[in-house]
């Protein structure tokens, strides 16, 4: 659409008198970020040149850029006062940064009018300021920097500039015009390479258009040439909060320090804020972005925003009205308010806002994408991919909505099946296999929690799984990636299947019991329970599921609380939402666990339930606990230190964990380290293995065995007890194997092999239905050995549990086994077994009609022919 | 059944000169001791379960390893070119019109100058040298496994009629190392590949036995499955070669006896399968509900025929 320029060098200010010096001097220093000193070289140059109208532009320009807006107006009046139409332009973005509309746009249009030599960017300023009125006359005026720019040649760099803005604005129209956008800010940097401006409109524009990489490279060239630049600096701030780095708060605040009256950085920290479920602090956020704009449609969503999921519907309803008279088009109002329902999980009511959204513009594709993607979320899949096909073709560039829908293309390779009050959604190859024990973990799940919290979940209860992780995380978040193993939305729970994963990396039973946890947590709560406690209640639910599924304590979290590292409750949300590293996310999990095994054990599990209504109830944490635990927060603190000093104050004793890489050492040297302080549990622990390895076990042992006494709770892969029991199993020790392979497995939920080895000893020890229950727990993490499932068969035979025989040959068949006639009548005999003669019958004719000369299939056959005719004849 | 009579004296009347089975096994060069113990005992194990498991002649039964020293009743000699030269040359001398001769390759393969070569210690056995070998057996079936990695290049130089050739790579471009020669000594020396539960494997059942079993390791190890394996079998001899010797179970033995009464009821038998082989390969064209009538029925008088043939002290 815009046909290729000149090159045009703005030579700004080259071959400069003194004066001009001065004030280049002024610019240069602004540009670099020292403020100060340019407004007052700005100050300085205007003293002898009152009237010189491109100074007092860069003047007043500095002065927006810091949000110094009154300042900037004052500047701009000098000479719009003294009849220059030259300032209006700038008097008027001055105006509009205060929400002085009406005069905004009348100091657009009259620079407009005169042909001021920054007419231009007056037109691309006059259309926004309609666009956010809801003025459909914003598009004509962005259509005219387009004509301008294809009439004329030479155009400066700001001018370049505002066509490139009009072109950005045009976007959702003609996805084509992003790249003519980019083109024109290209264009804008070339011609002046000093200014920050278009550089940072790039960035910004790349990462509206999902490039983050592009973004962070164009910001960045900014920050060092001006590391003070607010704009740069929120926009940056937005990059890494979409890419998940850690500091983008830190950077937006820096920005505000810069420019506190920065109304989109305030915005922008009242988002993050609300995500943090902070909402006092993000309202109060708002409330000085609109002391310095009342208008702001975007200060007054989040606003609305904050006081939406306060429950203050008053006040909601109030902010909302007020965006509305000011555009009753602003479809981002519900934008951003379904944005930040799903940042808060209120997937229902996210989708009413976007809806909401469409409705107000059918082009808002930033809606259509939210309301597809939430739909997906409530388990309505072809609404949700109508929804998302409509955003595409509107924007084309949005990598979670064309990942989304190649996620579902491969849907029609999924088996959806109704069983009881589930819905199952299972990969076609793995369906057979896994659906019988994803059904009986998941009610047993709803059962045990719904009868505990007393709430049952909305009927079907979904359950996705997904034998690829990038699938789940597509599912999740729109990318691949994620770190998390399970989601719940409230009704639609979505897991990596036992095949995503490398086995022994998960568990996917205790996932499951966790994801619906979260599904009665989020619905007694009415989903506002804070992520701390709806986390922390699903991992001491996997808990007290069964022994050793859930987090438990391990040396990071030791050495955390060692280092007063833990997270006071009053932030415990930050662990999750923006933690400093992945092993804060771990660690917060797992104090979130203790904080609700805490209160359950000292008030009882009413007050864990009274949390979640009150929560419901739109009650702050502070007034829960002091309500339902007689203690503020900073008492609860106290206590919970108190309590994990009480339960794990012998590993803090013992566990002294080096902040940087341990040094490589000598076994010798380890066993003296470990002999000269054998209350170190780290110590003994590496002497142990160190003796292990040079194959001296009997020298080994007292070290594990010290280190075990330590620290007993220590289940990773050198677990005293795992190798305690490996010495015991080479001895054939059996009772002290069986000893400590249940210790380690009480704190140990992924080790098949352990399972698998804790299951022989207790068969060998003629304890067939302990072994029986160990296997059962090896299919949580990995159902797909057909031989577990043969030794399981074998097991119930002679424990005389026809249904467990039943079920571990039906999932010997669902495992495609090349003898698939062996398979079937293995699964008939056990039917038989079980007394259902008409399933045997079909099961073995299956075999027979596979393998006709079958012999012991035919036997079979017989039997049942004859016992059937027996019972027909004495009948 | 007058049709059944007339069978059954015409299989009593078959000649009691029948075909013999010959197997030569070979394990290449192992390049590490890892390999090398991998490719001796798979070679062992097929060898002994020839003659002790499947009642293949000693004398028809060729095992070729690196180390011959290390099971010296089993193996006859070195795995050299020269000496499997000379193994081919006794087993054309031995073999009649109509035997059954299995080759199976069991090592590391490669691919070089736009051929396939089989590792040996010494010279390599390539596509066209083993095709001289074979050159001689034109009245014979064929069956020629290669287990090697790039062993895929062998497939097309040696398809031929009368012969099956079994690869565990599709061409000689996959060349690492396979998985394939482990389940397929399984499938031949267990009865787990034997799904139409006759008793025996056929080439073709182990051949499915082992393409399932090598797609399921790769799978459970998350790896990206480098060996596609390839039969070739213009004839569609695979399904009905065993490895079996003579008495050692299938259809022949079954089916001939010198008990006029036996071999009656043998043949009712065989009359039975047949009707049970029509009524499955029209299954699409029958109603559900009949087949399923049908062929209980059919398979239940099966049964009990199988019954009169234990009453009457027949094979199994």
């Amino acid at each position: 659409m815009i046909p290729r320029l000149a090159l045009v060098l703005v030579a700004t200010l080259a071959g400069a008198l003194p004066a001009e010096a001065q004030l280049r001097g002024a610019v240069i220093a602004a540009r670099s970020g020292r403020y100060d000193a340019a407004i007052a070289a700005f100050e300085d140059w205007s003293t002898e040149n009152p009237d010189a109208p491109a100074g007092h532009r860069y003047w007043a320009k500095t002065l927006l850029e810091i949000g110094r807006y009154d300042e900037a107006e004052q500047v701009a009046r000098r000479l719009v006062d003294g009849g220059s139409p030259e300032l209006l332009n700038v008097l008027g973005e001055a105006l509009a940064a205060r929400g002085r509309l009406d005069e905004a746009e009348d100091a657009f249009s009259r620079a407009i009018a005169a042909e001021a030599a920054d007419a231009l960017v007056a037109r691309v300023n006059r259309g926004r300021l309609r666009e956010r009125r809801g003025d459909p006359r914003a598009e004509a005026d962005y259509e005219a920097l387009i004509d301008a720019y294809n009439a004329r040649s030479g155009l400066a760099a700001e001018e370049l500039l505002a066509v490139g803005v009009a072109c950005h604005q045009l976007g959702p129209s003609d996805p084509q015009l992003y790249k003519d956008a980019l083109r024109a800010f290209d264009e804008a940097i070339a011609a002046d390479p000093g200014d920050p401006a278009p550089r940072v409109a790039r960035g910004a524009l790349y990462l509206e258009k999902y490039d983050s990489v592009a973004a962070r490279d164009a910001l960045k060239t900014v920050l060092e040439m001006n590391p003070s630049h607010p704009g740069a600096l929120l926009a940056m701030a937005r990059t890494m909060d979409f890419d998940g780095d850690q500091g983008a708060l830190a950077l937006a605040r820096r920005a505000l320090e810069v420019a506190p009256s920065r109304v989109d950085t305030r915005v922008w920290v009242a988002e993050a804020l609300l995500e943090l479920e902070s909402y006092e602090e993000a309202i109060a956020e708002a409330e000085r972005a609109l002391e310095t704009d009342p208008s702001s449609l975007e200060a007054l969503s989040v606003a609305a925003g904050g006081r939406y999921l306060q429950g203050d519907e008053a006040a909601f309803g109030a902010l909302r009205d007020r965006v509305l008279a000011l555009n009753p088009r602003h479809a981002d109002l519900y934008n951003t308010l379904a944005e930040l329902c799903v940042r808060n999980r209120l997937y229902e009511e996210a989708v009413d806002f976007a809806r909401e959204a469409v409705r107000l513009d059918p082009r808002s594709w930033r809606g259509h994408g939210t309301l597809g993607v939430n739909l997906l979320r409530l388990g309505d899949i072809e609404a949700g991919r109508a929804s998302l096909e409509a955003s595409f073709a509107g924007d084309p560039y949005n990598v979670w909505t064309k990942n989304t829908l190649d996620l579902l293309d491969t849907f029609d390779r999924y088996e959806t099946k109704r069983v009881g009050r589930l819905e199952l959604f299972v990969r076609q190859e793995e369906a057979a296999l896994l659906e019988p024990y994803v059904a009986q973990v998941a009610d047993e799940a709803l059962e045990a929690l719904e009868g505990r919290y007393g709430y049952r979940v909305a009927e079907p209860v979904r359950i996705e799984v997904f034998p690829s992780h990038a699938d789940f995380s597509v599912r999740t978040v729109g990318l691949a990636g994620l770190g998390a193993l399970g989601v719940c939305f409230g009704r639609v729970v979505a897991i990596d299947s036992p095949s995503a994963r490398p086995r022994g990396e998960f568990n996917w039973a205790s996932t499951l019991w966790h994801e619906l946890a979260h599904s009665v947590t989020l619905g007694l709560s009415d989903h506002r329970v804070p992520r701390w406690l709806t986390e922390g209640i699903s991992v001491y639910e996997e808990r007290r599921a069964r022994p050793g599924w859930g987090d438990d304590v391990n040396l990071d979290f030791i050495a955390a609380f060692e280092r007063e590292a833990l997270l006071p409750i009053e932030s415990l949300n930050d662990g999750f939402v923006r933690p400093e590293g992945p092993e804060q996310v771990a660690r917060s999990y797992y104090q979130a666990s203790l904080v609700v095994e805490l209160i359950e054990r000292d008030y009882g599990f009413e007050a864990v339930r009274g949390l979640l209504r009150g929560y419901r109830d739109r009650r702050s944490t502070e007034e829960l606990f002091q309500s339902l635990l007689g203690l503020d927060l900073d008492e609860f603190d106290a206590r919970f230190q108190a309590f994990v000093r009480e339960r794990f104050g012998h590993a803090v004793e013992a566990v002294d964990v080096p902040e940087g890489p341990a040094r490589r050492r000598h076994r010798d040297e380890l066993v003296e380290g470990a002999d000269e302080d054998p209350g170190d549990f780290l110590a003994q622990l590496a002497a142990g293995k160190a003796l292990l390895e040079n194959r001296q076990p009997e020298k080994a042992r007292p070290y594990l065995e010290r280190a075990l006494e330590l620290f007993p709770e220590y289940a990773e892969g050198d677990s005293p007890s795992w190798l305690l029991a490996q010495l015991a199993l080479e001895e054939g020790d059996l009772q002290t194997a069986r000893k400590h392979l249940e210790a380690f497995l009480a704190f140990n939920e992924t080790h098949y092999d352990a399972h698998l080895r804790l299951a022989s000893v207790a068969e060998e020890l003629g304890d067939p239905a302990a072994a029986a229950r160990w296997l059962e727990r090896a299919l949580c993490i990995d159902p797909s050995e057909a031989a577990v499932h043969l030794r399981l068969a074998e097991l119930y035979e002679s424990l005389g549990d026809t249904g467990g025989v039943v079920r571990a040959r039906r999932s010997v068949l669902d495992l495609d086994p090349v003898d698939r006639p062996e398979a079937l009548y293995q699964l008939a005999r056990a039917h038989w077994g079980a007394g259902d003669a008409a399933a045997a019958r079909r099961v073995v004719l299956e075999a027979l009609e596979l393998a006709p000369r079958f012999r012991r299939a035919q036997a079979l056959l017989l039997e049942l022919h004859r016992a059937r005719n027996a019972t027909e004849g004495e009948s | 059944m007058r049709r059944a009579i007339v069978l059954a004296a015409l299989l009593v009347a078959t000649p009691a000169v029948a075909a013999e089975g010959h197997l030569v096994v070979v394990a290449g060069l192992g390049g590490d001791p890892q390999f090398r113990d991998l490719f001796h005992e798979q070679a062992v194990a097929l060898a002994s379960a020839a003659e002790t498991r499947f009642g293949l002649a000693a004398e028809n039964v060729y095992c070729l390893t690196e180390k011959p020293e290390r099971d010296p009743t089993t193996i006859d000699q070195r795995s050299t070119l020269e000496n499997l030269t000379s193994v081919f040359e006794k087993l054309t001398a031995r073999v009649r019109p109509g035997d059954r001769v299995f080759v199976v390759l069991i090592g590391h393969g490669s691919f070089r100058s736009g051929e396939g070569r089989f590792n040996l210690p010494g010279p390599d056995l390539t596509p066209s040298g083993l095709a001289r070998l074979l050159e001689p057996l034109d009245d014979q079936e064929v069956v020629l496994v290669s287990t090697a990695s790039a062993s895929g290049a062998f497939a097309e130089p040696l398809a031929g009629p009368g012969r099956v050739v079994v690869t565990a790579t599709k061409s000689g471009q996959e060349r690492n190392q396979t998985v394939f020669g482990e389940h397929f000594v399984t499938a031949l020396t267990t009865q787990g590949a034997d799904v139409d539960k006759d008793g025996r494997v056929s080439i073709l059942e182990a051949y499915a036995y082992t393409t399932r079993e090598v797609e399921r390791f790769y799978e459970s190890e998350n790896r990206l499955q480098t060996e596609h394996a390839r039969l070739e079998d213009e004839g569609q001899l695979a399904r009905r070669l065993f490895l079996q010797g003579e008495g050692h179970g299938g259809a022949e033995a079954e089916t001939a006896s010198d008990d006029p009464a036996l071999a009656s009821l043998y043949a009712a038998r065989r009359d039975l399968e047949d009707q049970i082989e029509t009524l499955r390969a029209g299954k699409d064209e029958i109603a559900p509900e009949s087949y399923a009538e049908q062929l209980e029925t059919l398979l239940l008088e099966l049964a009990l025929q199988n019954e009169s043939i234990d009453a009457a002290g027949g094979e199994r």
